[in-house]
């Protein structure tokens, strides 16, 4: 059921909103760029630079104000409400700085969540274990979120970026809220199961050192994308 | 992972909230359940009640006069027919007074039953059966009134009603005759609940009955082998069938016997004439025996016939006169001897036979005086007098000598000698010749004069009953020339059957057990009634569950945005969170019903309480659970439920992803928020509503005060609101919010504008409602009722007589004939008494449960038209005239006048409609607001002779007497009249007899709507409860910049019983002008205690729940909350 990593397009992006005063302020300006199949890219910039915009907008959370994006042969941008959400169900899978596990599920009900938006092709439980055991959660299995550290919740939070096959990660801060330690152990485990996975991962974060980690980084500054060294085959076209 | 174990989960983990989102549920379920019970349960109590009463009876006949009793057999052979058996008894019904030999105890409106054997089976009591000679049996109610027992002795004065109007000449009124009075024994006092208790209409009231033997009081009464009602009892399952047949049988059964009529054949002068017991022959009886003789193909002759006190030659030269000679109007059916070509006297003229003209020694040609007796309603009987000239002299022989002309009357036809005579009027016998009884002897009560019909038509109608008030004493009909009048007296018989049809005459089968079912339905909706009263509970609990489940939604704004992220379709993200407040609302439904029928046991047991001391006689009250009603409570209660969910989850539909997912800011602060010309707009609006609602009830203006006041209120109360908005607004742009604590609390407040807004608007507007309605209630005691404007229209007394009165109270002459002793006259001196005549029925107040279906009706007498008075209210709000009352018809109907709340409440009718009754219909051309006519409906007297001709003497009573004189007049008419069951009461508690049923009603919103209050601050509270919580990092975060506990503590208390205090205190006040003009007249008698210990109650309750929403917030360490930010 699985689909192999595809390569993501973004070309001409741009996003602006509208402040209380009705003044309109760009956050991306005219941002292309290409990432290629089962890619690592960490996506590095101050604060208000648009990194998380950037990823709601390849992830269908939002839409740009013009350009477009593809995955694969799919236009993200061209797609409607339920195509939308039918296209996050399947083909990406979001790991949040806040973990946002539901309080009321135990560790696997949260990493089985997603499959509640398939009709089918639904993971079973057997498959949630087996990929918390993949991530250390073996014996945490049945736990709550209240019982789990900062570091567990956020690694049950990646397995449910997984659980329905999603061959793109996007990954906004998913270390901002962990120690230095335990944010490291997850940027570790998030790039072996992506490795494993053939996914692409795209990782807004603050932290050079696990930004170093990954196959390339992209600036994001004042509404434009610049390279990093490294960078394997990222265009820049400011 | 399936939605369902999402739902599951996420109910078991929200549990707390869950449950308090239920609680608010199950109470609004449980309310509108009780509500439905109790409403069952009232119409249940009645049903019950009056079916027991009624025992096996399903259909009663109230004749307006007495018939023989064989009527009963008659009519069950033809009612029975081939079908299964019909039973039917008769029965003397009549109203009576009885009084307590030894202790002198009186209890006036004692109905009256004289049953025999066949009653007795048919009410399956025995003891009925077996009374005989001076035994009764009482009901317990009057056995408890009289404070008697079985074995013991108490005299009871009963109406006697005669069949001749009162307002006559042959009417005897004296207070033997009318009423008079029996020694009884009590053999048995009757179990309470079932057929003693027998009424033969539906009011919900206790009856207080006696039962006599029939056959013994008959005689008592000179009416032996008569009775005046009849009961039938048909086979279950055959009711309205045998109801049919019975109405059939009638028509064949009745004779003429039956309607009080005769016919009698004259074979000496060739006719059949049709008399009447009540001497004279109504209108409709009078066209029907015309139609009736012409279908014979008969001559047809009406006749009047009168007692001339005094014939006399006028010339005073030749003074020479005859005494009471009786004079004859009469159409001809033969020639006169004597008469020459006249028919019969010319108009004005006057034909004497020979004997008389002997006697007078007068001639042809000249004037002769008449002189007759008027009857009057205090008993005085004037002479009129009338000249006539004398046109012919007739021989005694043919027509002239026709003593069939004068109709048989007990006392004098009877009798062998003038001088024997005993007549209701005064006479001087002294007068009385030795040739007058010569003439008694051998012509007995033959005409010595004939008038025309017009002139002794005019004699009948000098009494006050009026000009169209009957005046014909027999129809003559006469065998076509050669004819057999015997013959004839057959087939006129059958023809007049044909005419007067039982159900023309009065004589109907009323459906008794129908109407009392039809009655149980109350005479309003007490389902909607009781569903009103705790609207305001059922609004609280749903109000509690919705807030509650809003902010439950509100605080899983980012879990919905999480699985819309996840490609969760946004409709099963939906269905999920409504599938969690169905689950919710089933259970709070399941939970619900049981609690609303307790709910309603509890509502049963205070309403038995609340109405016994309102209404007096109130049938006892039982729960009666209806599948229905529980049904209907818990549909209600989940259609709440799911309006409330779906209310709920709206809220997220539709925001966008990353919206939800950040939390969905609810709570955020936003300084120029709201559309602050908006709020200015409302208030500008408001004060505008408000100033022109004043200025439309200024004067007199098309808006009522009350209702213009309470505007003004509502509108205070908006203009409140548009202005705590502006408040707010300006508080949040404001600085210095650190300078003090108040204001940093104040400032938190307006920072959460809109629901402090939604706080504030719902406590206010509860807090008014509550409020303004319990001020609502009035006492009339110290109210000012020599004001002929208000609702006493100037009276100070008003009394109610069992036997109706004779003589008019009115005047020392009436009273004088009524047996007052002349040293009672100065007590009365300068009273007014206006007599009303009033008809038997139900009453039509909020007094009776049951709803009328044959309201009593008052006759409104000419004075009183005149003199006006109680403000009527006519189409347009304007004053209407109690002249409206006079014509014969409005539009087809009676014009009636009718207490507002009785008319619009009970009746379910207003103004400008027609009501039917049985005796005909009205029409409301008036509407009397807040009066003492609250039980009956007033037409004027004349209409109402015309509706119920069998009432000619009134019974009920308005006394006017000067200031402070009030309890003296009373007790002065109770000595002298309180035998005849005169119940005197003041106007004042009269008036608050009315109201205390509202006042009831009124008590029991406070009880409901306090109850609401308190439960919507319980809500209230929880909300602000959740609130805290959810500002624990804000609170930690002033802890940890060093505000001490208390402080913080203080802040929030501030913030939230400020709140808190500002709805009570301006919803108080808005109330308080809406009902202020109430508040300033005599009547206003509000409750302060209980309306205070109610807002106080919500005070406190408020209060401590913010304490321990405080507790519960500041509970734990500040670093935690803060880390978590």
């Amino acid at each position: 059921m699985d689909e192999p990593a595809q390569e993501l397009v973004l070309h001409e992006v741009t996003r602006r909103f509208t402040g209380p005063d009705g003044t309109e302020f760009t956050v991306l300006d005219r941002i292309s760029s290409t990432v290629a199949a089962a890619e690592t890219v960490a996506i590095v910039g101050p604060s208000g630079s648009g990194k998380s915009t950037l990823l709601n907008l390849i992830g269908g959370l939002d839409t740009p104000t013009s350009g477009s994006i593809r995955l694969g042969a799919d236009e993200v941008t061209a797609l409607t409400g339920l195509e939308l959400a039918r296209f996050r169900a399947s083909r990406v899978g979001f790991v949040f700085q806040e973990h946002h596990l539901l309080p009321q599920l135990s560790a696997v009900e949260n990493v089985l969540l997603p499959s509640l938006a398939l009709s089918e092709g639904r993971r079973d439980e057997e498959w949630a274990r087996k990929l918390l055991g993949r991530l250390g959660l073996g014996g945490r299995l049945d736990a709550f979120p209240g019982q789990l550290s900062g570091g567990e919740r956020q690694r049950v939070a990646l397995a449910r970026a997984l659980v329905n096959g999603a061959k793109l990660l996007l990954c906004d801060e998913p270390t901002g809220n962990l120690d230095a330690e335990t944010g490291a152990a997850v940027v570790t485990l998030l790039l072996d199961v992506a490795r494993e996975e053939s996914a692409t991962v795209l990782m807004v974060t603050h932290n050079a050192a696990h930004a170093r980690r990954f196959g390339r980084s992209l600036q994001l500054r004042e509404g434009g994308l610049t390279g990093t060294p490294g960078v394997k085959d990222g265009e820049v076209r400011a | 992972m399936s939605w369902l174990r999402l739902v599951l989960r996420s109910l078991a983990y929200h549990r707390g909230v869950g449950a308090l989102v239920g609680f608010g549920l199950t109470i609004a379920t449980a309310v509108v359940t009780g509500a439905l019970v109790t409403g069952d349960s009232v119409s249940g109590s009645l049903r019950d009640t009056g079916l027991a009463r009624l025992g096996r009876v399903d259909y009663a006949l109230a004749a307006p006069t007495y018939f023989p009793t064989n009527l009963a057999e008659r009519l069950a052979a033809e009612a029975t027919g081939g079908g299964p058996a019909v039973e039917l008894a008769a029965a003397v019904v009549t109203q009576g007074a009885a009084r307590n030999l030894q202790t002198e105890v009186v209890t006036p409106g004692v109905t009256v039953f004289g049953v025999d054997e066949a009653l007795g089976r048919l009410q399956g009591q025995a003891a009925l059966a077996a009374l005989n000679g001076r035994q009764c049996a009482l009901n317990r109610a009057l056995a408890g009134d009289l404070g008697v027992q079985a074995g013991e002795s108490l005299l009871l004065t009963l109406h006697h009603q005669r069949s001749i109007a009162t307002l006559t000449l042959f009417a005897r009124r004296g207070r033997q005759e009318v009423a008079p009075s029996l020694r009884l024994t009590v053999a048995e006092v009757l179990p309470e609940g079932g057929p003693g208790d027998f009424r033969l209409n539906t009011q919900s009231s206790t009856p207080r009955n006696l039962f006599v033997s029939r056959d013994w009081l008959t005689q008592q009464l000179g009416l032996e082998g008569r009775a005046n009602v009849l009961l039938a009892a048909c086979p279950a399952g055959d009711r309205r069938q045998a109801g049919e047949r019975l109405q059939e049988g009638l028509a064949k059964a009745c004779v003429l016997d039956d309607l009080g009529l005769s016919v009698k054949a004259n074979d000496e002068q060739g006719y059949v004439s049709l008399l009447s017991e009540a001497m004279l022959l109504s209108e409709p009886q009078v066209q029907a025996a015309m139609g009736a003789g012409r279908d014979c193909g008969a001559r047809v002759a009406l006749t009047s016939v009168y007692l001339a006190t005094r014939i006399a030659r006028s010339a005073p030269s030749a003074r020479r006169e005859i005494a009471y000679a009786v004079i004859a109007g009469l159409e001809p059916l033969a020639p006169f001897p004597g008469a020459g070509r006249k028919a019969a006297p010319s108009e004005g003229c006057v034909w004497v036979n020979a004997w008389a003209a002997e006697d007078l020694g007068c001639r042809v040609g000249e004037t002769l005086e008449v002189s007759y007796l008027v009857p009057t309603a205090d008993g005085t009987y004037p002479e009129a007098r009338t000249k006539l000239r004398l046109e012919a002299i007739v021989g005694l022989s043919g027509p002239a000598a026709d003593r069939g002309l004068t109709p048989d009357f007990e006392g004098m036809t009877d009798a062998a000698h003038v001088k024997d005579w005993d007549p209701p009027f005064p006479i001087d016998l002294t007068r009385v010749t030795d040739r007058d009884e010569e003439y008694w002897e051998r012509y007995r009560a033959t005409p010595k004069a004939f008038a025309s019909v017009a002139t002794v038509r005019a004699m009948w109608q000098s009494a006050p009953t009026g000009k169209n008030s009957p005046w014909v004493t027999s129809v003559r009909v006469a065998p076509p020339t050669g004819g057999d009048a015997a013959a004839l007296q057959e087939s006129l018989a059958e023809a007049l059957g044909r005419k007067l049809t039982p159900q023309a005459s009065g004589l109907a089968f009323a459906p008794l057990r129908r109407l009392t079912l039809g009655a149980a339905k109350g005479t309003s909706d007490f389902r909607q009634l009781f569903l009103g009263l705790s609207m305001f509970l059922v609004f609280s609990g749903a109000g509690l569950a919705g807030m509650l489940l809003r902010l439950s939604v509100d605080r899983r704004a980012s879990d919905v945005g999480l699985l819309l992220a996840c490609g969760c379709h946004p409709g099963g993200v939906s269905r999920a969170l409504f599938a969690e407040g169905v689950v919710l609302t089933a259970s709070s439904a399941l939970v619900g019903v049981p609690l609303g029928v307790l709910y309603a046991g509890g509502l049963i047991r205070a309403l038995g309480a609340w109405w016994q001391g309102a209404l007096g006689d109130t049938p006892g009250l039982w729960l009666h659970v209806q599948p229905g009603s529980l049904l209907a409570g818990g549909l209600c209660g989940l259609c709440v439920g799911l309006l409330v969910a779906a209310l709920s989850v709206r809220r997220l539909r539709g925001r966008p992803v990353l919206e939800l997912l950040s939390g969905w800011q609810a709570m955020e602060v936003k300084p120029d928020a709201g559309r602050p010309w908006a709020a200015s707009l409302l208030l500008l609006a408001s004060a505008g509503g408000g100033l022109l609602l004043g200025g439309l009830a200024h004067g007199g203006g098309p808006v009522a005060p009350q209702g213009a006041f309470f505007g003004i209120g509502a509108a205070l109360l908006v203009a409140g609101l548009a202005s705590a908005s502006l408040a707010l607004r300006r508080l949040r742009r404001s600085g210095g919010a650190t300078r003090s604590l108040p204001r940093l609390a104040l400032r938190n407040a307006a920072a959460a504008g809109g629901r402090s807004l939604l706080t504030l608007g719902l406590l206010a507007c509860a807090t008014f409602v509550v409020v303004a309605t319990a001020t609502n209630a009035r006492d009339f005691s110290a109210s000012d009722v020599t004001n002929r404007q208000s609702g006493a229209g100037g009276f100070s007394l008003v009394a109610t007589s069992s036997v109706p009165l004779a003589f008019d109270v009115g005047a020392p002459a009436g009273r004088a004939n009524l047996g007052f002793a002349p040293g009672d006259e100065a007590e009365l001196e300068g009273v007014e008494i206006v007599s009303l005549l009033a008809s038997p029925g139900e009453d039509v107040s909020c007094l009776n449960l049951a709803r009328p279906s044959a309201p009593r009706v008052l006759g409104v007498p000419a004075a009183m038209v005149e003199r006006g008075g109680f403000s009527p209210i006519s189409q347009g709000r304007g004053e209407a005239s109690w002249k409206l009352l006079e014509p014969t018809e409005t539009g087809g109907a009676v014009p009636a006048f009718g207490d507002a709340a009785s008319v619009q409440w009970t009746l379910h009718s207003g103004l400008g409609k027609v009501l039917a009754i049985p005796a005909g219909k009205l029409r409301f051309v008036g509407l009397l607001p807040g009066s003492l006519f609250a039980g009956e409906l007033l037409v004027s007297e004349a209409n109402f002779r015309r509706l119920f001709p069998a009432v000619s003497a009134p019974s009920f009573f308005l006394i006017a007497t000067p200031p402070g004189r009030e309890q003296a007049v009373a007790e002065v008419l109770r000595r002298n009249l309180g035998e005849l069951g005169l119940e005197v009461r003041t106007t004042r508690e009269t008036l608050n007899d009315f109201i205390r049923v509202q006042n009831t009603y009124l008590s029991m919103f406070l009880t409901l709507g306090g109850l609401g209050l308190l439960l919507g601050t319980v809500g209230l509270g929880a909300t602000l409860m959740r609130s805290a919580l959810e500002r624990r990092r804000e609170l930690a975060l002033m802890s940890a910049v060093g505000f001490d506990r208390g402080k913080v503590g203080r802040a929030l208390l501030i913030e939230n019983g400020a709140l808190l205090v500002a709805a009570l205190v301006w919803g108080t006040a808005a109330a308080l002008v809406a009902v202020a003009p109430h508040l300033a007249s005599p009547e206003a008698q509000v409750n302060w205690v209980a309306l205070l210990g109610v807002l106080a109650a919500v005070l406190v309750l408020g209060l401590v729940t913010c304490l321990g929403a405080v507790r519960s917030a500041l509970r734990g360490e500040p670093a935690p909350a803060l880390r978590r930010e």
